[in-house]
């Protein structure tokens, strides 16, 4: 019997949905491919048609979040009358906003993943292309409105923006304040100095410069803003990140 | 969006700055005056100068501490009147929130996005409030709606400018405020409980379903909460419509019209203190809108003061002591209060308190009191006999701050209104 394209679309996701469910329920190990089968209601061998392996639902529920972000956007009303850091703003927060069900298991997700979708491989390429793309599209747009002036919007800048997205995913991960208004404060601080980049038109100055100008400006700031101890590490990893 | 620590120490620097320069100052010219003949032009020239610094640090505190600075200071006259009435409109305006932000909080305090919770909403506020900002909205039942949402953080940023106002008060070498320092903290500890109230939304809409169930004043109206669409930081109410008074007045009323709205203003404030020992304790002209029939609505309940039972006939009854020339009674409902220590000699109290009998007993004296016809009236309160007044007192009660502000508030409002007023608590 044919599967439709919608049922099989619908079944991948109860089946990233149930092995998310599992794996903060029992944790990444003890969590089998036939387990969640089972618990989707789906064949042992059927699973394999979707996946391969434990590790490609991990990587597979970060691209639907991202996914479900952009379509969730797409919906807001008026949206593209938005100035740009309230679109990359609201765009993050979106993202965010999906995650929350499930924040414990974006660590674990993090560490299965063995690495921050930062670098390139296989799996976090359709990943970033989806995030990099949005981008695009909002810096596209706010250049044809002239927002901000005419400027390359080759693949450094939108990378450089999910360096940034990246650090502020890890901030949220452990922020504890109510409502994560400090993650909130961080990326309009972030934002905001981005903004300040963008609208003078130096962003490809500081790129020349391997991003030093722009890392150190950042840095700088954003070093006497993080002073909780926990921070540290997203302090490296920002440094490294950049 | 709130203040980053970094800016709250860069402030707190700065009003420390403020501190070492006016003591800087004033030992400048502690040192310079013996040697000078025109002592008295050298003083108001330093005093001046002093009050200037004051003044600009005083002015970049943030909404509530502001506040907080406008009562201490006008109440203890710092400064002098033109810089006070600057202060009183110096209003810090936050930047606004932007939209993603907006979203952020009502997403986060109702769990929905903005458009899900609302028909609609204007996600650019359409007025600001000193601590977040109001937002234009319709229900899903068509029911057109304000929005007030508070800034993330605020309460943070609330304590730490009530900190960098102590430091400022505290180190200012200026006698007044080291004699009375006493009354200081007695004020600072009123007004920041009533400020750090207000950063909680929910408590201003039980303040505000409360005031609506009790209003019986003819011509007052309170809009009404919509709770399900309120949180701590988030307050939704019906949308009230009419003017600012401000606005209002400046479209000329008559002077009939500018009567009705004073007594309705002074009526609202009277029963509410005299029959229920609460009110309204935030008179500001923002605060008050004009509608058709010159039907008042009354917004922003978030500063209500709650008095001890007996206070307001007591204060009643000091009103009639004083016309009635019956100044020990007087005096001894002030020692009750603690405003003045009963070590003081009546004698020296009795002549302090002459020129301020007459100036608070004015207004009651008459049937109407015509604010129009005595335009002095209320700059009076910055005039050297009113100093008298602050010598003898070396305290004052919790109860009489939020009172007293209130009180010359709505006298302030009367003489811009240049109203015809029956003021009276019975
Ligand atoms: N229910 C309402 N209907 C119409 N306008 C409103 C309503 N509530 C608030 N506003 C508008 O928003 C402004 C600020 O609201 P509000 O006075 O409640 O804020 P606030 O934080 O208490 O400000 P402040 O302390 O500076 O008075 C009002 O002056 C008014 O213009
Ligand atoms: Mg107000």
């Amino acid at each position: 019997m044919k599967v439709s394209k919608k049922t099989q679309k619908k079944t991948r996701i109860k089946l990233i949905e149930t092995a998310v469910d599992l794996m903060i329920q029992n944790g990444y190990e003890k969590t089998s491919m036939r387990q969640i089968a089972r618990t989707a209601k789906v064949g042992d061998a059927t699973i394999y048609n979707y996946f391969p392996s434990k590790e490609k639902i991990v990587w597979a529920y970060i691209l639907h979040r991202q996914e479900c972000a952009v379509a969730k956007i797409a919906a807001i009303p008026n949206f593209e009358t938005y100035g740009l850091q309230e679109q990359i703003h609201t765009y993050f927060e979106t993202i965010l906003e999906g995650y929350l069900p499930d924040r414990e298991f974006l660590t674990v997700a993090f560490k299965i993943t063995q690495q921050s979708f930062v670098t390139h491989s296989e799996d976090s390429a359709p990943i970033n292309q989806v995030f990099i793309t949005q981008i695009r599209h909002f810096l596209e747009s706010a250049i044809q409105r002239e927002e901000i002036p005419k400027q390359p919007i080759d693949s450094m800048l939108p990378h450089l923006i999910l360096n940034v997205y990246m650090v502020i995913v890890m901030y949220w991960m452990k922020d504890n304040s109510t409502h994560f208004t400090k993650t909130t404060e961080l990326m309009d601080l972030v934002l905001g100095i981005l903004m300040g980049v963008l609208k003078q038109g130096l962003i490809q100055n500081c790129l020349d410069l391997g991003g030093f100008l722009f890392r150190h400006t950042l840095f700088s700031q954003v070093n006497s803003w993080l002073d909780g101890t926990i921070m540290s590490n997203v302090k490296t990893q920002f440094k490294k990140g950049l | 969006m709130s203040e980053l620590p970094q800016k709250k120490r860069a402030r707190l620097a700065k009003a420390s700055k403020v501190v070492l320069k006016v003591a800087g100052q004033h030992a400048v010219h502690m040192a310079k005056t013996p040697f000078r003949k025109d002592t008295k032009k050298a003083n108001k020239a330093h005093h001046e100068k002093i009050a200037k610094e004051i003044f600009n640090a005083l002015a970049t505190l943030k909404g509530t501490a502001l506040k907080a600075a406008q009562l201490v200071s006008l109440e203890l006259s710092i400064l002098p009147e033109e810089m006070q009435t600057e202060l009183r409109k110096a209003c810090y305006q936050s930047t606004p929130l932007n939209r993603a932000l907006v979203r952020k909080v009502i997403q986060s305090q109702l769990a929905q996005a903005p458009e899900q919770v609302f028909k609609s909403i204007d996600l650019t506020a359409f007025a600001a409030a000193s601590i977040g900002q109001v937002h234009r909205a319709k229900s899903h039942q068509g029911r057109e709606l304000a929005v007030k949402i508070q800034y993330p953080g605020i309460h943070q940023t609330i304590e730490s400018d009530m900190k960098i106002l102590r430091v400022l008060l505290g180190k200012l070498p200026v006698p007044i405020l080291k004699e009375k320092s006493k009354m200081i903290h007695t004020m600072l500890a009123e007004v920041e409980a009533r400020f750090l109230e207000e950063t909680d939304y929910q408590n201003e809409a039980q303040n505000i379903d409360w005031f609506r169930q009790k209003n019986t004043i003819n011509g007052i109206r309170i809009p009404e909460v919509i709770p399900e669409l309120s949180t701590r930081s988030v307050l939704t109410m019906s949308m009230m419509e009419g003017q600012h008074l401000d606005e209002w007045l400046a479209g000329d009323p008559s002077q009939e019209m500018r009567d009705t709205v004073a007594q309705r203003l002074w009526d609202f404030f009277r029963y509410f203190f005299m029959t229920q020992q609460r009110f309204h304790a935030d008179p500001n002209p923002g605060n008050y809108l004009i509608g058709p029939n010159l039907e008042i609505g009354v917004i922003d309940f978030g500063c209500v003061k709650q008095c001890e039972a007996g206070f307001p006939a007591q204060l009643a009854r000091l009103v009639s002591y004083y016309q009635a020339d019956q100044i020990d009674e007087v005096v001894s409902i002030y020692q009750e209060w603690g405003l003045i220590s009963k070590r003081q000699p009546i004698s020296k109290i009795k002549p302090g308190l002459k020129w301020f009998q007459e100036w608070v007993t004015r207004p009651f004296k008459e049937e109407l009191f015509d604010f129009g016809a005595h335009p002095e009236y209320m700059s009076q309160r910055f005039s050297d006999n009113f100093k008298a007044v602050t010598d003898i007192i070396d305290n004052t009660k919790q109860d009489f701050v939020m009172f007293d502000r209130t009180y010359m508030g709505l006298l302030n409002i009367f003489q811009k209104l240049k109203a015809r007023v029956r003021l009276s608590f019975d």
